[in-house]
């Protein structure tokens, strides 16, 4: 009778592939942080390079106490880092184990073993009275537990730590709010807000991105949140300006920069620039040329009438579905209005006209650096002509997010820590 | 919880007489034995079955107006038959849909009104290939999209859970009702049926198996929910379920006046303490005028009655009328078996059913009222009964519904589910009705509920969806570029299928 097993477990963990991959090489090298605490690894090198070999011991009865053990050792044999690591196994087990990773979202990978052996020895005795296959898999499920919870745990740490806190001056003295969120050592990322919001309005994409990793960098734009307004007139040039001090006040260069609406402009005119700061852009709602916000608009955001509108629900619907769409209502209404209606009516105004009649297309055309464009297809604040234009002047296609309007930030918050994490995919 | 696989093998054996070996592009049919003929196409290896010789049972549907003979149907025994059927078919121009198979024992059918999920030609999936309740708890229940609610329902209060939002009639697939958006007496707290959903498994138009959900693949999981099947078929759910509660208690109120009946219903709605809230029109004693009333109820657990809202104090409703009625949360969630049954025994059920399922802008709906009164006559109703009741913007998460646009964020459903009778008007009669009452209805910014019989053109729909159907024109393009999917909407361009 031949005996043999082959077992699969997996586990979604709550990081990216390379740090699961660094993880699961130290841990078949033999760190002892999480595998099943009855079993060790010896090697002398570290098992992800090809030919190396390490010995596996399992103590069922545990490490140190009297009792049979079973031994066994693995080469191995292919190595693909961060994705597959193969080893062929000689002793008690005659074999292959594979661990294969695969990354399943921004900082979420899934980790996979299999063992497909043939038990030797008197392991194959044991095997007619034990369902070793089972055993083996009880002990890895345990230990990929351990394994999630651990990173978790990690996560936990990083990401439940409040943001430090920073007010970076700007040239005319301006004290702009600044909330420098994860690990220093992660890849950064600068959120810039649309006119009439704030920093806050990225806490759905930052804490994903958080989660994969990143140190993100929000801020409240002057006038906005509870940053201050500052005596130059508001210009894209001034906020260009302060988006530099803040980067270089946090000692951040080549940093992905992601702009909403007007923010996009800044962000494009930051790029433009100080090419050394920026490694990438995400652009949402944003066209580079203005087709000329009518005066209204701007008399209209100039308006007190329309801070105490949208302090009302039933208005502030009314209002904002037929200004920025999507028509239907939609959870994130209620705090694009709050902050709307929280800036100062002059400084929407201000801000509005800044950006009146804009043109930044030849900087656009170049600029070359990584750079995803999406618009919500409802949006009725930026045409999609001038968004697509936009997008072939940096040399890309427009990503259009079905059923959302203008806010991408509050409404698919998902969909924009994808495009950022795309964005840092292509950063060389 | 997982049902036997015995009765699916039973099922598959019972229909495997025919079984559709090869399609036969020059004749556009399938051949049941191994044909010489040199352009003939082997189907695809399923674990199901293909059969030519159940085509009957798919060929109407429970509207009882339409009927359109498929080529063949497939029972699949997975996810994969039906991604296989898909893309076999996709390159041949064959049009596909599920057909829930839903209904009274004996009589299954496919519960469209006007043959939205029947194809003529095309292939028919038989959803109750699909059928194990595969977890059921009191927070989520993960199902197949061939179980019906009933079945769910019945799985569920055996570990002391149940659906928040179940519609009265129960015997219809999770799958059918998801798909078109699902209404009943809990959608004023918990939205749509298909806003229980917390992820789908879906079979692409071009074949592919994708799990959906609010955070990975959001534009599937926002397009399938209320998608009327056109993006891509659902074969797996996950279901939003909440504690099982023993008792309902149910408070009827009667109104003679639609103004007073509105209000209330709205206060009765903003109380938000009501687990079920349904309404309904109602024909007097003769026949000559239109009374209404409110159905309100809670469930629970606690043996005494719990106290009565004080919204309840305040209603203006006849109140020597009103009356409470407390039963078995079980039996009160099956009480429309009871109705079916009587309605199979007296012949009404396989007749022909105009139904007209509107939504009204609360602004609009005593206007409504007074229109549709002096358009119908108890004979349209025949046995059957008319549900007027209110439901929230702010509740509801599937974006592909469509709504009109009001002020409040309140909408009246209207459903006529008519049973028509001897006296009934002509079915035409009955559908240029239903047209005019639609028309009235759309230029007083009302929309059509996805389900019911109303016959739409492609300008009907792109009305209908408004700035949003190009949203959906794109999603089609994109997860069905062939367009194969349930061609009996007629949401999209006809595409060469059948």
């Amino acid at each position: 009778m031949t005996l043999r097993y082959r077992v699969t477990d997996a586990v979604d963990l709550p990081t990216d592939a390379r740090h699961t991959w660094a993880q699961l090489v130290q841990e078949l090298s033999g760190a002892g942080a999480w595998w099943n605490t009855n079993n060790t690894f010896e090697s002398r090198r570290p098992v992800g390079q090809q030919g190396t070999v390490s010995t596996m011991t399992v103590f069922p009865g545990g490490v140190g106490k009297p009792g049979p053990r079973i031994r066994f050792s693995g080469r191995t044999t292919k190595v693909v880092p961060e994705s597959l690591l193969e080893q062929r196994y000689s002793g008690a087990f005659r074999g292959v184990g594979q661990f294969r990773i695969e990354s399943t979202g921004p900082g979420r990978s899934r980790l996979s073993f299999t063992f497909d052996v043939e038990p030797r020895g008197w392991v194959r005795q044991l095997a007619r009275v034990k369902d070793v296959g089972e055993e083996h898999s009880t002990a890895t499920r345990a230990a990929f537990r351990r394994l999630a919870e651990l990173f978790a745990q990690e996560r936990a740490e990083v990401t439940s730590a409040p943001p430090i806190e920073r007010i970076v001056r700007a040239a005319d003295g301006a004290g702009l709010h600044t909330y420098d969120h994860g690990p220093r050592d992660g890849a950064p990322v600068i959120l810039v807000h649309g006119w009439g919001s704030r920093a806050s309005a990225w806490n759905g994409v930052r804490s994903r991105l958080v989660d994969a990793g990143r140190r993100v960098i929000a801020l409240d734009l002057r006038g906005h949140g509870d940053s201050g307004t500052g005596t130059a007139p508001v210009s894209l040039t001034v906020l260009a300006d302060d988006l530099r001090r803040v980067l270089r006040a946090l000692d951040v260069e080549g940093a992905v920069c992601v702009g909403h609406s007007g923010g996009g402009l800044a962000a494009l005119q930051l790029a433009h620039h100080e090419p050394d700061l920026v490694g990438g852009l995400v652009l949402l709602g944003t066209a580079a040329q203005d087709s000329g916000a009518a005066p209204p608009e701007v008399a209209l955001m100039g308006s007190p009438l329309l801070t105490a509108a949208l302090r009302r629900p039933r208005f502030a619907h009314r209002i904002l579905s037929a200004t920025m769409g999507p028509d239907r209502r939609i959870a994130a209404r209620d705090q694009i209005a709050a902050d709307l209606a929280d800036t100062p009516s002059g400084v929407r105004a201000a801000y509005f006209r800044a950006t009146q009649h804009v043109d930044l297309t030849a900087q656009c055309a170049q600029l070359q650096l990584p750079v995803v464009v999406a618009r919500g297809d409802e949006d009725k604040v930026v045409g999609g002509a001038g968004v697509e234009q936009t997008a072939q002047l940096l040399g890309t296609s427009v990503r259009v997010v079905p059923f959302a309007g203008h806010s991408l930030p509050l409404e698919e918050p998902e969909v924009v820590a994808e495009a950022v994490e795309e964005v840092l995919s292509r950063i060389v | 919880m997982t049902t036997t696989n015995v009765s699916r093998r039973t099922m598959i054996g019972a229909t495997a007489g025919a079984t559709v070996l090869a399609w036969l592009p020059a004749s556009r049919s399938w051949a049941t034995t191994l044909p010489s003929d040199a352009t003939a196409m082997p189907v695809p290896k399923l674990r199901g079955t293909l059969t030519t010789s159940a085509v009957d049972g798919y060929s109407h549907d429970f509207g009882g107006m339409r009927t359109a003979r498929p080529y063949a149907v497939l029972t699949p025994a997975g996810a994969d038959d039906i991604a296989a059927m898909i893309r076999f078919a996709r390159n041949r121009r064959i049009s596909v849909a599920m057909n829930g198979q839903s209904g009274e024992t004996g009589l299954l059918e496919s519960h469209s009104c006007l043959g939205q999920a029947l194809t003529a030609g095309g292939v028919q999936i038989n959803s109750r290939g699909l059928r194990t309740v595969h977890s059921v708890n009191t927070r989520v229940a993960d199902v197949d999209a061939g179980v019906t609610w009933a079945e769910l329902a019945t799985a569920a209060a055996k570990v002391g859970a149940r659906v928040p939002a179940l519609t009265d009639y129960l015997h219809l697939s999770i799958g059918g009702t998801v798909s078109v958006g699902g209404i009943g007496g809990g959608v004023q707290r918990f939205g749509l049926q298909s806003d229980l959903v917390t992820w789908v498994e879906v079979v692409t138009g071009t074949g592919s198996i994708v799990r959906a959900s609010a955070t990975s693949n959001k534009a599937l999981f926002d397009a399938v929910r209320a998608g009327a099947g056109q993006f891509g078929i659902i074969t797996r759910l996950g279901i939003s379920m909440a504690p099982a509660e023993q008792t309902a208690t149910i408070t009827t109120l009667y109104y003679d006046d639609a103004a007073t009946f509105v209000a209330d219903h709205v206060a009765l709605m903003e109380a938000d303490c009501f687990d079920h809230h349904a309404g309904s029109l109602i024909s007097t004693d003769d026949g000559k005028s239109w009374a209404y009333s409110i159905e309100v109820g809670s469930f629970h657990t606690a043996p005494e009655l719990p106290a009565a809202p004080a919204a309840l104090a305040n209603a203006k409703d006849v109140r020597s009328r009103r009356t409470t009625a407390s039963m078995p949360y079980q039996s009160w969630a099956f009480r429309v078996d009871e109705f079916a049954a009587a309605m199979v025994s007296s012949g009404h059920w396989s007749g022909p059913k105009p139904w007209l399922n509107l939504l009204v802008t609360k602004e609009k709906v005593v206007e409504f009222l007074q229109y549709v009164e002096t358009q119908l006559t108890p004979a349209d109703f025949g046995a059957g009964f008319c549900i007027i009741a209110p439901l929230q913007e702010k509740t509801l998460k599937s974006p592909a519904f469509a709504l009109g646009n009001s002020r409040s964020g309140v909408h009246f459903f209207f459903d006529m589910l008519s049973f028509p009778g001897a006296d009934a008007p002509p079915v035409a009669e009955a559908m240029a009705k239903n047209r005019r009452i639609y028309d009235w209805l759309v230029d007083r910014g009302g929309k059509r509920y996805i389900i019911g019989a109303i016959e739409m053109s492609i300008g009907d729909w792109m009305r209908h969806f408004g700035a949003r159907y190009t949203t959906l024109k794109s999603l089609r393009d994109r997860f069905d570029p062939s367009g194969i999917l349930t061609p009996g909407q007629g949401m999209f361009s006809r595409s060469s299928a059948k």
